[in-house]
């Protein structure tokens, strides 16, 4: 096969990871540029306000933003998170007004000065399961954007785990992804293996729930109710049992062992887990089986249960176990293909993060031992490992894909390949 | 169990029965002496059969079959497997492409007292052949690639048949040429891009 890359993409190509929380973005580099995925409306009195100061926008994505956050009440009514389960809603104009200044503020802020430049070949990466109308507004987004500011030559659009295989440099493997809003299991032999794929409503948020019910116990009914502080409050304090009846039981005999205090940098604000250490197993234990009966006081006391999903006609519940899930998933490939899916199970995303703080080895382990655990308890063995760089692997995924997919070839809805081109499609 | 005699004797007398009664062929003697059969059709076109069992390193087998194919002295050649050899070949794309551009030969499957014709064998030009020839380094990892799926065999037995997201894609696959990929200077390059097989799958020609 004669490979051969343009020196022009080498240099211009540039990726675009849509999660639920975050947009990763940049052109070829070791790693992306992160921006929250949200943005804040001015409107009202905060935009006279602002209109004297001379700020002109309207709506404020990016680092700034938490510079024009004023009290707790302000971010619920005009911050807009645009994404959820990593689609965002057709009619939703609010959301994809955020896509679109998220997406034209990557591009501003890595706009390349050589003369030579005539804009990116863009490869934007989707949740496996976002809908056609989702790739039609993404295509539009890069268009418009084009239109003012000739910042894009060609844009192609990804599911999320392709991109996740593609940087692994891995071509039959089972990815499960799992970020903010929902976790894609999708079994790949050199190319999603698209009526196996199998979707469930729950991701990082799911986590993020929990941990705010954790608050709430804990005395902090107002801190619950701040999306990023009980991201953080998750994330410094969440432990994924190997067992979790087992975890459970021994971090109520040694409470002091599972104990820890949780501070704000820069704040004063400190929670203290005192004898409430075994909650930090809900934490991680939520995302792999929601279905454990310690959870259904939570969802008794509203706690959302993960939704259904419905897809090809059939209903997947929303609390399966992640390791029935996989079963399920991989079930529905070739009998001859299953065992080499099974070999390599990659798991990427932030939702799969977890370290196991040193001494506490014996209870808490992390995500892809915690998975080959729950398929061995179905007489399954397993490969399990996690993405070598968890936050970046879609990101990575999506610049290899750029790269290598010829200029020539133009987007094909049959097959979902292929470039979207200035002066041919916009 | 058959032992490896055996297995070739029961394949040779499939493979007559077959040529004889199925296609009207006569079987002649071989004068290169490399191929178990050789046959001849009613215009007088010759066509070698070089029979390679499953047992043992398939890859091997079919690469010093291959070699004997591409300087055969024959119109047309085949390399004729068991079901053994057929469970265990890799990379089927690729194995198309290399078996009529490089070894110029067809691919027969035995199959109990069945014959199946995988790849057709292409009309071979005898006096452009070259008499001795090394393999393509590019052979040897060709002959490493992954098990072929059974959507796969499906589809080299039956046609694209098989509704599978890679079935389409591949149909609009061209052909890939296989005489070694051209060494793409990918230094500078982040490592994720290094060494990336994904590269050589994505930029193949897509039939349009």
């Amino acid at each position: 096969m004669v490979l051969s890359i343009s020196e022009y993409k080498k240099r211009y190509v540039y990726g675009e990871d849509y999660g639920t929380s975050q947009f990763k973005f940049g052109p070829i580099a070791e790693k992306p540029l992160v921006i929250d995925n949200r943005g804040l409306f001015l409107t009202g009195e905060s935009k006279l306000l602002l209109d004297i100061f001379g700020v002109k926008k309207d709506v404020i994505v990016g680092p700034e933003l938490s510079n024009y956050l004023g009290s707790i009440e302000d971010v619920g009514r005009y911050l807009v998170y645009p994404m959820r389960d990593g689609v965002v809603e057709k009619e939703d104009e609010k959301a994809w007004r955020v896509l679109f200044e998220i997406t034209r503020y990557g591009f501003v802020n890595t706009r390349p000065r050589n003369k030579d430049f005539e804009g990116f070949y863009v490869t934007a990466a989707l949740s496996a399961i976002a809908p056609d109308y989702m790739y039609e507004r993404i295509f539009d987004i890069h268009a418009r954007i084009d239109s003012e500011e000739k910042l894009v030559k060609a844009v192609t659009i990804i599911p999320q785990p392709l991109a996740v295989a593609i940087s692994e440099k891995t071509v039959t493997c089972v990815v499960i992804e799992s970020g903010h809003g929902n976790t894609q299991i999708t079994p790949i032999s050199m190319y999603p293996i698209r009526n196996a794929i199998v979707a469930l409503n729950r991701g990082g948020a799911e986590a993020d729930a929990i941990a705010a019910e954790i608050l709430r116990d804990l005395g902090y009914e107002e801190r619950a109710h701040e999306e990023k502080f009980v991201r953080q409050f998750k994330e410094a304090i969440g432990l994924i049992p190997r067992d979790l009846n087992q975890a459970i039981e021994k971090a109520k005999r040694e409470p002091e062992r599972f104990r820890t205090v949780f501070s704000v940098p820069g704040t004063t604000i400190q929670v203290d887990l005192g004898n409430m250490g075994w909650a930090r197993f809900l934490v991680g234990e939520v995302i792999f089986n929601p279905e454990h009966e310690v959870f259904e006081s939570y969802y008794k006391r509203g706690m959302p249960r993960p939704r259904d999903t419905i897809i090809g006609g059939e209903r997947i519940r929303g609390t399966m176990p992640l390791s029935q899930a996989i079963v399920q998933s991989v079930s529905r490939t070739s009998i001859e293909l299953q065992p080499a899916l099974y070999r390599d199970i990659i798991l990427s995303g932030g939702n799969f993060a977890w370290k196991v703080p040193r001494g506490l080895e014996d209870v808490a382990v992390d995500s892809a031992v915690k998975v080959a655990y729950e398929l061995k308890k179905l007489g399954i063995e397993s490969n399990v490992r996690l993405v070598s760089d968890p936050p970046y692997s879609v990101w990575k995924g999506a610049i290899v894909y750029g790269i290598a997919v010829p200029e020539e070839v133009e987007w094909d809805w049959r097959s979902r390949e292929g470039w979207y081109k200035r002066g041919v499609h916009y | 169990m058959y032992t490896a005699g055996l297995q070739r004797r029961k394949i040779v007398s499939i493979l007559i029965e077959y040529l004889v009664k199925e296609l009207g062929l006569k079987v002649t003697d071989d004068s290169s002496g490399d191929f178990d059969l050789v046959a001849e059709d009613p215009e007088g076109l010759k066509l070698g059969f070089k029979i390679v069992e499953g047992a043992g390193r398939i890859e091997d087998k079919i690469m010093a079959a291959g070699r004997l194919c591409h300087r055969a002295p024959h119109d047309r050649v085949y390399i004729v497997i068991d079901r053994r050899g057929w469970l265990k070949l890799t990379g089927l794309k690729e194995l198309r492409s290399h078996f009529k551009e490089v070894y110029q030969a067809g691919l027969l499957l035995v199959d109990g007292h069945a014959i199946q014709e995988i790849f057709p064998a292409p009309k071979r030009d005898i006096k452009q052949l070259v008499k001795t020839q090394e393999l393509p380094a590019a052979e040897k990892s060709l002959m490493q690639s992954r098990s072929w799926s059974q959507e796969e065999r499906f589809e080299a037995m039956h046609g694209t048949d098989f509704r599978d997201e890679r079935t389409s894609l591949e149909e609009e696959t061209e052909e890939v040429n296989l005489r070694g990929p051209k060494k793409e200077d990918l230094s500078g390059l982040p490592s994720f891009i290094q060494d990336n097989p994904w590269l050589r799958i994505l930029s193949r020609d897509r039939k349009r």
